[in-house]
């Protein structure tokens, strides 16, 4: 385990803190990639110096330029850098203090989201705290933690796909893992291929799965049909405040006026933990909640425009095949020339047709663009907001264990906890 | 054995063709393979001595014998060699056709045919042979302009009035065109047609509902067949399954209304829910009008998406009706065809070996 210590050194800023690393992880030997001089390049035309660049543990706020310019430069230790301890754990909730706190820097949460994942480290970081939490030599707030930084921050699809990945291994998280690696897709335009992944889960009977893909079913491929899945599943108390939130975005789309006031209630459950050390959350959760929720009469005429867009023709061809396997009674078959049930060619082609091409791709697929991308837009950002308040309700449990009985708090631990002390 | 009665005429090509004209004579399901076989082989002989049409000629009589794969490489060399010519075009269509699974290369067929169609056009039979091939392609309605088109030509074009029909059937929804489907074998029956004809007066009848009178027209369509007889079996399931799913197609044209919301999926199909909630959304609109306006809705836009998705989906709906079943129908109707009836004088005219005189 890494021992800290409080280094001055000369061209280093002083308050930034580091550990004397653990030789024992991979990335840390012979010499921890943070501690690479930055490069003239990243400080070309900006009042600094490569030698003056600070190695970053924890943010300021408001962000200096030595910081941001470390940042670009590699030099910053990233989530769980110095192995899965509390110490790392603190120091990550204190990034999220410092990048939604009191007076947080406007990009403090870009700023903070880089410190996930070193470019020369990769996720070795991130792994070594899954197989940590697995062997039991670290505690799992350390797993919750490393996934609800991402989520909570509003990283985007790709970089909350890669710490999930990378946590994927830890037993009690693997449902939370999955859901925050498959249910995206938006900014990429990726919506099938997640929808492919959330079929395709071995959590596809967890509630919260559900919930997700009936979502995905109704929402993306105008499936009316998955309304009711999510009514039912949103009427069931047990589910995640989260998961309820997602169901009450989809009444939303179906024209339910009091939609907006059960989301809001639902995000507040999911956000009631980071209140008091997290305050600037309800403020960004608020404004993102408003810019799902405009001109909903808009976005609901867009969804029906899509849907209306569908091949609602091609269920017949099902039907009819059905119909045409169903004998007649005054039919007589000669013994031994029984037909197979299989269809004709052209039967068979305009079944498989669909089939190879993604029924869910078909569906999603609209001419109308604008409708579209009302859509998909009301999508990403309703599912942005998701991660938000499920990575909130994981780092409340987080912090509730990591909060510190009393006396002396350390630099780090100031942060996060100084301010409700005070109040 | 039967031996063969060619005279030996003096050219390679005119024996070619007095061989290929005894093998259409004596066809019975399927043509002699020791005639076809010396067509092909006299007609190699005209081509050595330099005669232009003998290529197509002797690749033709090869894919009648039998040999597909070699006659329709031959063609495509031809093609390649004189592309100006329709004649090559013909053959590769026809032989298209002519496969055992026309399906399976309608697309070949339909472009080998619409060059031979811009090369050579006001050829009833290439029009309508594009007509087959495009149905069996799913361009539906390419394939009823080519259909009407070769009526246009010829109004007494039986197979043309076949296919026009069903296309106008199952795509076009037409369902006057069963009475024509009923009529077509009788008329057919007069001249030297096969029975496979009584496969579009089954689709004619089970559309008008008379159910017994479409049992009766397959088991005629299918009478030169023999039930269980192992050849011919692929044949008879064929037009069996393709009946099958014309059953379950069933009675009418989709755009019927005891049909309409059954074929859609039901009350609680997406499509009847889509327009049920289009619905609620109009009402909201109409509701609170400034609201609608500051989100952008009008009434008259939600009206517009509510009639293109009845249009659209009413299209589709034929679209795919044809795709089952105008599809099988080529699927089950041409092999029979082949089988039954040997290539006619107007498809060989097409391919420039003979000349028809009015």
């Amino acid at each position: 385990m890494a021992t800290e210590r409080t280094v001055q050194a000369a061209g280093v800023i002083a308050s930034c803190r580091f550990a004397v690393p653990d030789r024992s992880l991979p990335w840390l030997d012979p010499q921890p990639p943070w501690f690479a001089v930055a490069s003239d390049a990243v400080c070309a035309g900006l009042p600094i110096v490569p030698a003056d660049v600070p190695i970053v543990d924890l943010l300021s706020a408001p962000c200096t330029l030595a910081e941001v310019v470390a940042i670009r430069a590699g030099r910053f230790i990233p989530l769980f850098g110095d192995g899965p301890t509390r110490d790392e754990a603190v120091r990550a909730l204190a990034n999220i203090a410092r990048a939604l706190g009191a007076g947080a820097d406007p990009r403090g949460s870009e700023h903070a989201l880089s410190l996930a994942v070193h470019p020369a480290a990769g996720t070795a970081p991130v792994a070594e705290v899954a197989r940590a939490v697995r062997k039991g030599s670290a505690a799992t707030y350390c797993a919750d933690i490393a996934l609800a930084y991402a989520g909570v921050l509003g990283a985007g699809d790709a970089q909350r796909e890669l710490l999930a990945g990378a946590l994927s291994t830890v037993d009690g998280l693997r449902e939370e893992t999955a859901l925050a690696a498959i249910v995206g897709g938006g900014d990429y335009s990726s919506y099938r291929e997640h929808y492919a992944l959330l079929t395709a889960s071995e959590f596809a009977h967890a509630p919260a799965v559900r919930t997700a893909k009936a979502w995905f079913d109704f929402v993306l491929a105008r499936r009316m049909g998955a309304f009711d899945t999510l009514a039912a599943l949103g009427d069931d108390a047990t589910l995640d405040p989260a998961s309820r939130w997602l169901v009450t975005t989809a009444a939303l789309l179906h024209g339910d006026e009091a939609a907006r006031l059960h989301m809001a209630k639902f995000a507040e459950q999911s956000i009631v933990g980071l209140r008091t050390w997290l305050p600037r959350v309800p403020g960004v959760v608020a404004r993102e909640m408003a810019e799902v929720v405009q001109h909903p009469l808009n976005l609901r005429f867009g969804h029906l425009r899509c849907a209306a867009a569908r091949d609602h023709a091609a269920a017949a061809i099902r039907a009819w095949l059905t119909a045409a396997t169903e004998t007649e009674p005054e039919e007589q078959e000669i013994p031994g020339t029984a037909l197979g049930p299989e269809p004709t060619r052209a039967g068979r082609s305009a079944i498989e047709a669909r089939a190879a091409a993604g029924e869910f791709l078909l569906d999603w697929f609209v001419s109308d663009r604008d409708a579209r991308e009302t859509v998909d837009s009301f999508a990403r950002r309703a599912l942005r907001l998701y991660h938000r308040l499920r990575a909130a309700t994981l780092l409340a449990r987080a912090e509730r264990e990591l909060r510190p009985p009393g006396g002396m708090l350390t630099r780090v631990e100031r942060v996060i906890w100084q301010p409700a002390v005070t109040r | 054995m039967r031996q063969s009665i060619t005279p030996m005429l003096g050219r390679p090509f005119e024996s070619a063709l007095a061989a290929l004209e005894e093998a259409r004579a004596g066809w019975n399901k399927g043509g002699p393979p020791g005639l076809l076989s010396r067509a092909a082989k006299n007609f190699d002989l005209a081509a050595a001595e330099g005669d232009a049409r003998a290529p197509v000629g002797g690749a033709f009589a090869r894919g009648l014998a039998g040999d597909l794969e070699s006659a329709k490489q031959k063609l495509r060399e031809h093609i390649a060699r004189n592309p100006e010519n329709a004649a090559g075009y013909v053959a590769l269509g026809i032989l298209g056709l002519r496969t055992p699974d026309p399906l399976a290369c309608a697309e070949e067929t339909t472009y080998a045919l619409i060059a031979a169609r811009d090369l050579a056009p006001g050829v009833a039979c290439i029009e309508r042979l594009l007509a087959i091939a495009l149905s069996a392609a799913g361009v539906f309605m390419s394939a009823l302009q080519s259909a009407r088109a070769a009526l246009a030509l010829d109004d007494t074009d039986i197979e043309a009035r076949l296919w026009s029909g069903v296309l106008r059937l199952y795509f076009g929804g037409d369902v006057t065109a069963a009475a024509m489907l009923v009529e077509l074998p009788n008329e057919a029956d007069v001249r030297p047609h096969c029975p496979a004809r009584w496969l579009g007066a089954a689709a004619g009848h089970y559309a008008r509902s008379e159910f017994h009178d479409a049992r009766v027209a397959l088991r005629r369509a299918i009478a030169p067949l023999k039930i269980g007889y192992s050849p011919e079996a692929p044949l008879v399931d064929a037009a069996r399954r393709w009946f099958r799913e014309a059953r379950g197609f069933g009675a009418g044209v989709p755009m019927s209304s005891d049909r309409w919301l059954r074929d859609v999926g039901g009350p609680q199909s997406d499509y009847v829910r889509t327009r049920s909630a289009l619905a609620a959304l109009r009402e909201a609109v109409a509701r609170d009008v400034e609201r609608a306006a500051a989100d952008g809705v009008a009434p008259l836009d939600v009206d517009s998406v509510t009639a293109a998705l009845e249009a659209r989906t009413r299209r589709g709906m034929l679209e795919w009706g044809a795709r089952l079943l105008v599809r099988g129908f080529a699927e089950a109707y041409l092999p029979l065809v082949t089988y039954l009836e040997p290539p006619s004088d107007e498809m060989l005219a097409a391919m420039d070996l003979v000349f028809l005189d009015d």
